[in-house]
């Protein structure tokens, strides 16, 4: 029995940053995100804003550290006060579907609704 | 950033070829009052609403701002307009010489509509 050459082969093995992150990523760290920024989880008017500054910064630090290079990021979030009162968030994407995606998080508790959207953008 | 021959398929859009935020602020206002006037909240056409507005709003950028290289990605958020809080924001990872957000508003007894496009340019 002949032993077997070892061919060395080189391939160009793609480092993380280099990887397409799959939805389930995004939305880990999404949820993460509201995770980390969320505190008592009351709504009050005057501390809204910096929950939701914080919430975005926190996703789209993550998301920056991980992403492709050749990929854009979009981060918005909407902190809504939980009523009675209805509201509806709509994305129109006028993209290439087969390699950017749209990726979201939808918090809720009894003071307020978070949603919080991703869209990865290959360039 | 040109190649030798001058062809920059490469490169970020030339002046002439950027993004005009005006024009298309311009549009967003449009597209609002005339699907949104005289509309009240429904909850269960509401989302309807909201993508028949994204996608006008997609539809007319790419038609008449007529840029090839970018791509538009329009958020429609539509309240019922009913006193309660609420607090939207969006942070972005991107190249700030090519790309944009455009945002406009609509207010009216029944409901309250957020539109905000991202273009983003690809290379």
């Amino acid at each position: 029995m002949d032993p077997q050459q070892q061919q060395q082969q080189t391939t160009a093995t793609a480092t993380p940053s280099q990887k397409q992150l799959s939805k389930d990523e995004v939305h880990k760290f999404l949820k993460s995100a509201v995770d980390l920024a969320i505190g008592s989880g009351e709504y009050h008017h005057r501390a809204v804003s910096e929950l939701q500054n914080n919430i975005t910064q926190y996703a789209i630090k993550k998301l920056g550290a991980v992403k492709p290079a050749s990929t854009k990021c979009v981060v918005t979030c909407t902190v809504v006060q939980n009523t009675d009162a209805g509201f509806h968030i709509t994305n129109a994407l006028h993209w290439d579907d087969s390699c950017d995606t749209v990726v979201t998080y939808n918090f809720q508790n009894k003071a307020m609704n978070i949603v919080l959207t991703a869209y990865l953008i290959t360039t | 950033m040109t190649a030798p021959n001058g062809d920059s398929a490469a490169a970020p859009p030339a002046q002439r070829q950027k993004f005009d935020a005006a024009a298309a602020r311009r549009v967003l206002g449009e597209v609002l009052r005339s699907e949104l006037a005289n509309t009240k909240y429904e909850a269960d056409e509401v989302a309807q609403l909201g993508k028949r507005v994204g996608e006008t709003i997609n539809r007319r950028l790419s038609g008449e701002m007529a840029l090839e290289q970018y791509k538009y990605v329009t958020s429609v958020s539509i309240f019922q307009n009913s006193g309660q809080g609420a607090r939207m924001g969006t942070s972005a990872i991107w190249d700030p010489d090519a790309d944009a957000v455009v945002q406009d508003m609509f207010v009216s007894d029944s409901i309250k509509c957020v539109a905000v496009v991202f273009a983003v340019c690809v290379y």
